[in-house]
């Protein structure tokens, strides 16, 4: 029984946890514009891409790293503890689904380029209001693609299109159209719809069941992120019960103020381990990965939500303003909650995935 | 990450599964009285190949083996697959045993832990009192040497199952000069005398496992006490780390759910089973997300432990975990059972297929989870002073 990272994934979390704890500062980031965070993460993304972080899911034969998900969640956990921009999850992915289902024109066009960052991908997959690859539809009557809230889609050079029958395809350049996109919840993470043309897509080879596997490493990775945004809200909750005098001493002191935080460690902590456990089921365990994934993607967001609207509660009025950075954790948290569907979505997944 | 016990311990398993298929279970037909004398004899036998009583030394009839979590996981495992008795269950194993180990005298040891572990003699926990709940340490039950042996007056209460057992092990004042954690003395002693009374204490689930126990000039000898005297308190703490089962509580969770996941699938409610209404399924999944994640975390702290590196605040949290699923359980239990739970269940037991209403008995035991053993807002204040080194309440 061996479920812990192992020394090369501590060590990775840890160098991770050493460039951004100095590359991102929170209070500076809440009063950032969107040029200003876009400049973080092309600071970012120099450093991750460099690291190799984009090929963790690309097999060493291709320039990869084939390191699998759990490494990757252990990058989108730290991504989330910090708040931090990047692109390198989404490339990652990409990547993946390049060496592992394009032919050999996408990947000579595409594969280097994703893995050294030259090129950001993102993945348009909304549609209408659902993310299941079930309901993915093409146009009918030559109709442009309808893709909503695309994670990255603002400047994206390559986008991974969902398709109907599940199926996935790929688009660039002159095809795409971009809405005027609105201010953003999770400033890190703004969202757009696009419109694509259907006759530009290519179409990748893709395999049976690639849609679902694709589903089931983001679902795993948001949690990751929902994980390590929600853990890091409870950090501060935390400390500023340490700090924060009232009536002459810290509030931590409070009884009222200990058991809130008991309250939310008794959630937080643990749910860590299931979002470790759905990556590495996608890993290893086959016959899981399905299940796994979609309980932690309804439950670790859910719970780290909840974790960080506690924690502005427990911080009194300092935590209800854009100053103070708090917010940009349980925005975070809630970005996680509603990407590729809800905790209920999910729940009902669960339960017809248990054959309840 | 391997959720696999690796090859080194392959060898090891296989050894236990084929123990356990050559002893164990007795032939079907047995009497009740030959089933308890096959279920001793099973036990001398898993002891004597090192599976049970791995902690305790050979002289006193354990199996004296080396501490090794893995090891005592996959027993746990092979055992509950074979539906094999373990260790004798009940306070004595769990909490005197090492406690002697720990602090006894020899002729203690000699005298109190093989009967202990045979099931010969049973221990209730005197700790408990009126005015000594989670402020433990105020109890005020006292004992006087006198004449060479101890006389106690006072009374415990909420001793589980006093009435069935031989002996008590007690915290009680001996020095009344003393501040209140340096005036307690842990005392041994006989619970079949006439200075003792026991009352059994009606429960909300109907059941009387609890009990009041008044000390009247009991007695006992002078040199029943483990440690010295006004150390009892230090005594009460002395938590022996062999081999701790960090994963048994979160197992009973998911059992405990897949019982409930069950009764759900078997209750008909409004013409259809109850797990087909969206409701039941979607709090089911909410459920699971706290059960695996209560499971998973104790994973990660059997590996830890097996490392030898601290489990930080996650050995807080595994009380309040398994509490707060089984109210979590107990609430949704409550909502399928429906009217069926307007009926007391039968005491004698039974099937929960052919008594639904037996689930209220988990549905009041989840309440007596919340209070035993360390009560959920003291679990709170452990986690939040040692968890998370929050400052310490004033005065505790």
């Amino acid at each position: 029984m061996d479920f812990d990272l192992s020394s090369e994934q501590k060590m990775l979390q840890h160098e991770l946890s050493e460039f951004l704890t100095s590359t991102v500062d929170a209070t500076r980031l809440v009063q950032m514009d969107t040029a200003q965070v876009e400049g973080l993460r092309a600071t970012i993304d120099a450093e991750l891409f460099d690291m190799g972080l984009a090929g963790i899911l690309v097999e060493e034969a291709q320039g990869g790293l084939d390191l699998g998900l759990l490494t990757l969640a252990v990058v989108a956990e730290e991504l989330g503890r910090h708040a931090a921009p990047s692109s390198v999850v989404r490339n990652a992915l990409a990547a993946w689904i390049i060496s592992s289902s394009g032919d050999e024109a996408q990947k000579a066009r595409w594969l280097g380029d994703l893995l050294s960052g030259a090129v950001r991908a993102a993945f348009a997959v909304q549609q209408g209001d659902s993310w299941s690859p079930d309901a993915w539809a093409s146009a009918s009557d030559g109709a442009p693609l309808e893709k909503r809230n695309v994670e990255g889609g603002v400047d994206a050079d390559l986008l991974i299109v969902a398709l109907a029958g599940s199926k996935l395809g790929i688009a660039h350049g002159a095809g795409i159209t971009r809405k005027e996109p609105r201010p953003a919840l999770d400033t890190t993470r703004p969202v757009v719809d696009l419109a694509i043309a259907r006759e530009t897509v290519e179409g990748l080879q893709g395999h049976d069941g690639l849609a679902a596997r694709l589903r089931d490493a983001h679902l795993a990775l948001l949690a990751a992120d929902a994980y390590g945004a929600g853990q890091r809200a409870f950090e501060m909750g935390v400390e500023y019960a340490k700090t924060r005098t009232q009536f002459d001493r810290p509030i931590g002191a409070f009884q009222a103020i200990k058991h809130q935080l008991a309250n939310m460690a008794l959630e937080i902590h643990p749910a860590k381990y299931l979002a470790w456990f759905a990556a590495h089921a996608w890993d290893a365990i086959p016959a899981d990965v399905e299940h796994s994934a979609a309980l932690a993607k309804a439950h670790v967001p859910d719970v780290a939500v909840r974790t960080a609207r506690a924690t502005v509660e427990a911080h009194g009025g300092i935590g209800y303003t854009w100053e103070y950075p708090l917010h940009l954790f349980l925005k975070r948290a809630m970005f996680d909650r509603v990407a590729w569907g809800g905790v209920e979505e999910h729940r009902a997944r669960v339960a017809a995935l248990s054959a309840w | 990450m391997d959720l696999n016990f690796g090859a080194a311990y392959q060898d090891f398993q296989t050894e236990v599964e084929s123990f356990l298929a050559q002893h164990w279970p007795p032939p079907k037909g047995a009497s009740r009285e030959e089933r308890a004398a096959a279920t001793a004899n099973f036990r001398l036998a898993a002891t004597e190949r090192g599976y049970l009583y791995r902690n305790v030394p050979r002289r006193y009839g354990g199996a004296e083996q080396p501490p090794n979590v893995i090891k005592a996981e996959i027993l746990r495992r092979a055992f509950a697959k074979a539906r094999a008795p373990m260790e004798v269950p009940g306070n004595g194993v769990a909490l005197l045993v090492p406690t002697l180990l720990d602090c006894g005298p020899e002729w203690q040891k000699e005298q109190f832990i093989a009967p202990t572990l045979r099931g010969e003699i049973t221990w209730c926990q005197g700790y408990s009192e009126p005015g000594a709940g989670s402020d433990l340490a105020s109890v005020r039950s006292k004992a006087e040497l006198v004449d060479g042996q101890w006389v106690i007056n006072g009374h415990k209460i909420w001793t589980t199952l006093a009435y069935q057992a031989t002996h008590m092990f007690a915290l009680v004042r001996t020095e009344p000069e003393a501040s209140k954690h340096e005036g307690i003395s842990y005392l041994l002693l006989d619970m079949k005398q006439p200075g003792i009374t026991i009352r059994r204490i009606r429960q909300i689930s109907g059941q009387s496992e609890f009990c009041e126990v008044f000390f009247d000039g009991a007695t006992t000898p002078a040199d029943w006490i483990v440690g010295e005297r006004g150390k009892g308190w230090q005594v009460s703490r002395s938590t022996l780390k062999h081999e701790r089962n960090l994963v048994g509580g979160s197992a009973r969770t998911q059992a405990l759910f897949d019982s409930l996941v069950r009764f759900a699938k078997t209750t008909i409610r409004n013409g259809r089973p109850a797990s087909e209404d969206p409701v039941v399924r979607s709090r089911l999944a909410a459920i699971e997300g706290a059960v695996k994640s209560h499971i998973y975390s104790s994973y990660h702290q059997l590996t830890k432990e097996a490392a030898g590196e601290p489990l930080g605040i996650l050995l807080h949290l595994n009380k309040l975990s398994s509490t707060e699923i089984a109210k979590s359980i107990a609430t949704l239990a409550q909502d399928i059972l429906a009217e069926d739970g307007l009926h007391m269940p039968p005491a004698e037991g039974g099937a929960a297929t052919e008594h639904p209403e037996l689930w209220l008995n988990q549905i009041f035991g989840s309440l007596a989870l919340s209070i035993a053993g360390g009560a959920s807002n003291i679990q709170r204040n452990i986690i939040s002073e040692r968890g998370l080194d929050l400052p310490r309440e004033q005065g505790v």
